[in-house]
C-alpha cells in the first residue's frame, strides 16, 4: 500500500509519462482488437470459403465398408437351384507393409498348406502392388489360421463365390460369372441385372492410423441381395436330354448332337442340350474353342447354328399348301415309279423309294420329293415365302437368349424355281432348332404359334403373350393326323413309342462344306421332331445328330433321331406324370416281357 | 461492485474451463470397452492445472506490487531477475543440461519440472523494462542514457533466445520495444533498430532449414501437402470442419491423429471445429475483454511502473494469443507459440495467471485508495451531500485515480 507521502511525489515528470503509457497502452489494444477482428473473419472464410484446394490436399478421413449382398439365384422351373452365392474369403498380401518379405511365402505356404514357391512367385510378380492375391477360396481350416497367426500386411477379404450343385448339367445354357461376380455368359449373363446384387455399403470416420472411430447413421446404406430367377428348363429333364445325347453321340459315331423341349401350351424351354463330340481324324463340322476351356463358357448350338432340316420341313409346307387348297389329301399325284420326276422347269428331283401314283396324304407319309416338288409348283413363289414366313423361319425368336440366329433364307430377289422346289423339301434353307420346335408346336396346338420364354410361366399371372394364329384347326388336326401315321407308316416306325403316341417327320440333309460351297456326299445331319401325345399334345422334342458316322449305325433322320425324340419324350412325358395313350400300353411288367 | 480486477478474474476462469473441456476434447482417443467418465477430466492434470493456476491468481492479486518497485539494495529483485534469466539463457546450451525437444534446447529439467529459461525471460524482462523506464522516466527520451541500456540487455537476450526459439523471442523483442516507446522511447530511437532487428530476424531464418521450410509453407502450404505444408493444411481443414457451426464439443475429427500439437499450440484449431464460428469468438472475445479490462486498470493507476508492467503483461498475452491464432488460422508463419491459458502446457498456465494477478492486486489498490479517498475528496471539495452523492456516482469506478490527479 503507497504511502501518504507517495501522492505529494507524484510530480509533473510521472503523470505525464503515466498519461503516455495510457495513450500508448490505448493504442496498442486498439490495434490487437482489430487484429482480434480480423481472425475472426479469416475463421468465418476459411468456414465458408476456404482455398479451393484444401480439400484436395487433405486425405479423406472416412473410409467405407461394402457390406456384401448376395447375387440372386438361378433356379430351375419346381425350384431346383441351378446357381447360388456364398460369402467365402480371398487372402491378398500388401507387400509394402509386410515386415519380412523373404519369410512370408514360407508362413503362408504353411498356414495354407499350399506350394511356397507358388505364393513367391505371385508376390514378387506384383512386388510394387499394394494388393497381391495369394490364394482365393479359402476354407474355413485355412481362413481360421491365418485370423490366429495374424500376420502384418496380410489381410482377408469377403468375396462372393458362386456354386452350381448340379456341375456340368446345363452348364452351357446356365453360363457362368467372372472375377467380378457379374454375369459372362448363358443365363447368368442374359439375367445379369435381374441377380446382380446391390452392395451395403457403411461409410465411417477413421483416424489417421486408418482405425474406425464411429459413423453415421445416415452413411449406412443396406445392401440387398440380387432377385432370384426361375427359368423355365426343368433339371429332371435336362438330365434326361443331356445322357440321351452323349450315349447317342456315341452310339453313332457323331460330331455332336442337340435337343430342345418345349412346352407347347406356354412356349417354355423346358431343356436344351448341346453336345459335341470331337473325334479323332475328323475334318469338324462344328467347333467350339470356348467350351474346352470351360464347358460354361460353349456356345449354345441350339441357338446359334442353324441347321438343314431337310423333311422336317415338308410338314409346314404341306399343311400350307393343303389349306390354300392346293392339294386335297386324298388327291392322286402323278409321282413317278421307279425314275426321277422332272420338274416343268427341267429339275430331276430324286425319291429315296419309288411309290408311283400316290396320294398327297402319301406323299408326306413316305417323305416323297417327288410329290412336294409337283404340289410346290402350284404355289406361288410368295406363298413358299410366306410359309418360312408365317412359322417364324428366317427370324429370331427373340426369347431373349444371346448370339440367337435367324438362320439362312433365300431373299425373294434371289428366288428362283430351284429354290421353290429345295424349300418345299427342307432344303437351301437352315433353321435353328429353336425355331423349329417353336414352328412344329402350331401342329401341337390349336394352329396358333406361341412365343417362347426360357423363364418359368406363372400359371396365376395371365399375361400378355404373344401367339398368332397360322393354320386353321382343321388344317392342324389333319397334318397332326398324318404325322401320326409317319410315325405308323412312314420314317418313325423305327422312333414308336409303346406308351404315347408320337406325331412327327423325320429329316436327312447333307452336311454342307465348310468351304467353297456344295455338300458333302455322305455326310449327314439327321433330325427328327416330334410332338406327344397325340390326343393333347404336350411337349415337342426335336433330336439332332450332327455328322452321324453312316458307317456305325446308320444315318436317316428316321432311324438315328427318332428313337432319341422318342426316349425323351417318353421319360419326360413319364416324368411330368402324362398318363399313356398308347391303346396297347400295358403298363412297364407288360412291356418288359 | 464488481471492478475491473474482477472482470479479469472471470475472463482467466472462463479460459481456463475452456482449456481443460477442450484439452481434453482433443486429446480423447477412442480406445474399444473403455469409457471415459466425467472424474476423469474433473480430476485430470489439466484440471488440477487450472486449479493451481486459479490459486496462484488469488495469491498474486494479494502481492503489493509497489514493493518490486521501492525495494532496493540487495533485496532489489531487478539486478537478480536480469543476472538470472541471462544465466538460464546461456546455461540452457549447455549439453547435458539444456534438453532437447523437438530439435530445440529449450528445456531445462530440474527433477521432475521442466522449465524454458525463455519463458522466465519473457515474464522477468517486463518487470526489468518497466523499472528502467519508470526510473529513468526523465530521461526515456534519450538515445544512450534512457533507451539504449534496456535495448542492449533486451537485444541480448533475443539473441540468446533467438537460435533455438524465433517466436518467443521476436515475442519478448515486440512487448520491450512497445514498452519502451510508450514509456517515454523516441520513436526514431526505435526506427534505428528496424535494419538490425531484420537483419538478425533474416539472419535467423537463412540459417535453419526448418524456418525457411516453415515460411515456405506459409506462403503455399499447398506446394507440398504431404510434407511442409501439412500441418498448416490440417490445421485450416479442421477449422473448414462442421461449418459455421462448428461440428459440436467432442466431434472434432482432425483431433484423431490428423492434426500435430492438437492439444497445445493448435487447440484453437479443434476450438474452431468443434464449437465454430460461435466458440472461436467467445476465445477471441475472452482475451479481448481481457485486454480492456485491464486498460481500464491500467488508466487508473499513476505509478509509471505499474502501468508499464500492467502493459508488458497484457501486451504479452495479447501478442501470444494474436500470433497463435494468426498461426493456427494460416496467416502467419509456423511459431512455437502457445494459446495463453488454453493450449495444455502445464506451468504456462500458472505463470500467465500469477501475472494477471498482478493486475488485479493493482486494481485492489486501486480500489482501496478510492475508499480511503471518498471522504477526504467529499471534504475537499466542501459540497453539499447530495451534489457529492452524484458526483461520486458519476465518477465512481472509472476513474476516481484522474479525479484525484486533478484534485
Amino acid at each position: 500500500m503507497d504511502h501518504p507521502v507517495r501522492h505529494s511525489d507524484v510530480d509533473e515528470r510521472h503523470t505525464s509519462q503515466s498519461r503516455r503509457i495510457v495513450r500508448w497502452t490505448g493504442t496498442y489494444i486498439a490495434l490487437i482488437l482489430l487484429v482480434f477482428g480480423v481472425l475472426i473473419g479469416r475463421v468465418v472464410q476459411l468456414k465458408l470459403n476456404p482455398d479451393p484446394r484444401l480439400p484436395k490436399a487433405v486425405e479423406s478421413s472416412t473410409s467405407s465398408r461394402t457390406e456384401l449382398a448376395r447375387r440372386g439365384h438361378l433356379l430351375d422351373r419346381n425350384g431346383r437351384v441351378i446357381a447360388t452365392t456364398t460369402i467365402g474369403y480371398r487372402l491378398f498380401v500388401d507387400p509394402k507393409v509386410v515386415e519380412d518379405i523373404s519369410t512370408i511365402a514360407s508362413d503362408l505356404a504353411r498356414l495354407l498348406r499350399i506350394d511356397a514357391v507358388d505364393i513367391d512367385k505371385k508376390i514378387h510378380k506384383r512386388i510394387d502392388s499394394r494388393y497381391v492375391v495369394v490364394a482365393n477360396r479359402l476354407d474355413d481350416s485355412q481362413i481360421d489360421s491365418i485370423r490366429d497367426a495374424n500376420i502384418k500386411g496380410v489381410g482377408l477379404e469377403a468375396i462372393p463365390i458362386r456354386h452350381y450343385p448340379n456341375d456340368a448339367l446345363a452348364a452351357g445354357v446356365v453360363g457362368l460369372v467372372g472375377v467380378e461376380h457379374t454375369g459372362l455368359a448363358g443365363y447368368e449373363y442374359l439375367f445379369d441385372e435381374t441377380l446382380e446384387p446391390t452392395h451395403g455399403k457403411l461409410t465411417y470416420l477413421r483416424d489417421v492410423r486408418r482405425q474406425a472411430l464411429w459413423f453415421d447413421p445416415e452413411e449406412y446404406r443396406p445392401g440387398s441381395d440380387g432377385n432370384d430367377v426361375r427359368l423355365s428348363i426343368d433339371l429332371v429333364i435336362q438330365e434326361i436330354a443331356e445322357s440321351r445325347l452323349r450315349q447317342a453321340v456315341l452310339e453313332h459315331n457323331a460330331g455332336g448332337a442337340r435337343t430342345v423341349v418345349i412346352d407347347v401350351q406356354t412356349g417354355e424351354i423346358l431343356a436344351m442340350a448341346d453336345v459335341l463330340n470331337p473325334r479323332e481324324g475328323w475334318d469338324e463340322f462344328t467347333s467350339d474353342p470356348m467350351r474346352a476351356k470351360d464347358p460354361r463358357l460353349a456356345r449354345n448350338r441350339c441357338v446359334t447354328d442353324p441347321y438343314e432340316p431337310g423333311s422336317t420341313f415338308k410338314g409346314f409346307v404341306w399343311s400350307v399348301a393343303t389349306e390354300e387348297g392346293l392339294a386335297d389329301p386324298d388327291e392322286i399325284l402323278d409321282t413317278p415309279d421307279g425314275v426321277p420326276h422332272v420338274t416343268s422347269k427341267g429339275r430331276r428331283i430324286r425319291d429315296a423309294f419309288y411309290y408311283g401314283k400316290s396320294t398327297w396324304r402319301k406323299v408326306l407319309i413316305k417323305s416323297m420329293n417327288s410329290g412336294m416338288a409337283i404340289v410346290a409348283e402350284r404355289m406361288s413363289d410368295q406363298l413358299m415365302q410366306s410359309v418360312v414366313d408365317r412359322f417364324g423361319f428366317g427370324r429370331k425368336t427373340y426369347c431373349g437368349l444371346p448370339g440367337e440366329s435367324a438362320g439362312i433364307v433365300t431373299s425373294a430377289s434371289k428366288w428362283s424355281h430351284y429354290t421353290q422346289t429345295s424349300v418345299a423339301m427342307g432344303h437351301e434353307i437352315a433353321v435353328t432348332p429353336l425355331q423349329m420346335v417353336r414352328a412344329f408346336s402350331v401342329f401341337a396346338r390349336d394352329g396358333t404359334i406361341p412365343s417362347l420364354r426360357i423363364t418359368a410361366a406363372d400359371p396365376t399371372n395371365n399375361e400378355f403373350r404373344l401367339e398368332h394364329r397360322v393354320l386353321s384347326e382343321a388344317t392342324v388336326q389333319l397334318t397332326r393326323d398324318v404325322m401320326r401315321q409317319v410315325m405308323t407308316d412312314g420314317s418313325g416306325r423305327k422312333a414308336q413309342s409303346l406308351k404315347y403316341q408320337l406325331f412327327g417327320k423325320s429329316g436327312t440333309a447333307q452336311l454342307p462344306k465348310k468351304e467353297g460351297g456344295g455338300y458333302h456326299e455322305d455326310r449327314y445331319v439327321s433330325s427328327f421332331i416330334a410332338g406327344a401325345p397325340y390326343t393333347n399334345p404336350r411337349i415337342v422334342v426335336v433330336a439332332i445328330m450332327d455328322d452321324p458316322d453312316k458307317n456305325f449305325n446308320g444315318h436317316y433322320g428316321g432311324e438315328i433321331s427318332g428313337p432319341i425324340a422318342r426316349d425323351i419324350i417318353d421319360a419326360t412325358l413319364d416324368y411330368l406324370g402324362v398318363p399313356p395313350d398308347q391303346p396297347d400300353y400295358q403298363g412297364p411288367i407288360a412291356s418288359a416281357d | 461492485m464488481l471492478r475491473a480486477g474482477h472482470g479479469l478474474i472471470l475472463c482467466v476462469v472462463s479460459l481456463l474451463v475452456i482449456g481443460v473441456v477442450m484439452v481434453q476434447s482433443a486429446g480423447l482417443r477412442i480406445v474399444p470397452d473403455r469409457t471415459i467418465d466425467i472424474r476423469e477430466v474433473l480430476l485430470g492434470k489439466q484440471a488440477a492445472l487450472a486449479a493451481m493456476a486459479i490459486l496462484t491468481l488469488f495469491i498474486a492479486s494479494r502481492l503489493p506490487v509497489n514493493k518490486l518497485y521501492q525495494t532496493r539494495g540487495w533485496l532489489n529483485p531487478i539486478p537478480w531477475i536480469v543476472l538470472g534469466s541471462m544465466a538460464l539463457l546461456l546455461v540452457v546450451h549447455l549439453p547435458g543440461i539444456g534438453k532437447e525437444v523437438n530439435g530445440a534446447r529449450r528445456w531445462i529439467e530440474l527433477g521432475p519440472i521442466g522449465f524454458q529459461p525463455s519463458e522466465l525471460a519473457k515474464w522477468g524482462f517486463i518487470i526489468v523494462i518497466a523499472w528502467w523506464a519508470a526510473r529513468h522516466a526523465d530521461s526515456m527520451h534519450l538515445l544512450r542514457r534512457g533507451f539504449l541500456p534496456p535495448m542492449i540487455l533486451l537485444g541480448l537476450a533475443c539473441v540468446l533466445i533467438a537460435t533455438e526459439d524465433l517466436g518467443t523471442s521476436v515475442l519478448i523483442g515486440t512487448v520491450g520495444v512497445c514498452m519502451l516507446i510508450a514509456a517515454g522511447a523516441r520513436l526514431w530511437h526505435v526506427s534505428l533498430l528496424i535494419p538490425v532487428g531484420a537483419a538478425g530476424f533474416v539472419t535467423a531464418v537463412m540459417t535453419s532449414e526448418y524456418r525457411i521450410n516453415r515460411l515456405k509453407a506459409f506462403l503455399d502450404p499447398f506446394q507440398d501437402p504431404q510434407g511442409i505444408g501439412y500441418h498448416i493444411i490440417q490445421s485450416m481443414s479442421a477449422i473448414n470442419g462442421g461449418g459455421l457451426a462448428g461440428r459440436g464439443l467432442g466431434n472434432s475429427v482432425q483431433k484423431f491423429g490428423y492434426l500435430p500439437e492438437d492439444t497445445t499450440d493448435f487447440i484453437f484449431a479443434i476450438i474452431c471445429e468443434e464449437l465454430g464460428v460461435m466458440g472461436a469468438a467467445i476465445v477471441v472475445c475472452l482475451y479481448a475483454a481481457l485486454l480492456l479490462g485491464g486498460f481500464s486498470i491500467i488508466r487508473r493507476l499513476t505509478c509509471p511502473f505499474q502501468s508499464l508492467l500492467g502493459l508488458g503483461v497484457l501486451l504479452t498475452i495479447g501478442f501470444q494469443a494474436l500470433i497463435n491464432m494468426a498461426v493456427v488460422t494460416g496467416m502467419a508463419p509456423t511459431k512455437g507459440i502457445a494459446l495463453p491459458l488454453l493450449s495444455a502446457g502445464g506451468t504456462g498456465w500458472i505463470v500467465t495467471a500469477f501475472s494477471i494477478g498482478l493486475l488485479v492486486s493493482m486494481d485492489r489498490t486501486l480500489a482501496r485508495e478510492a475508499e480511503n479517498a471518498k471522504p477526504a475528496f467529499a471534504n475537499r471539495i466542501d459540497a453539499p451531500p447530495n451534489a457529492t452523492m452524484d458526483q461520486l456516482q458519476d465518477q465512481s469506478d472509472p476513474h476516481p485515480s484522474v479525479s484525484l490527479g486533478k484534485a
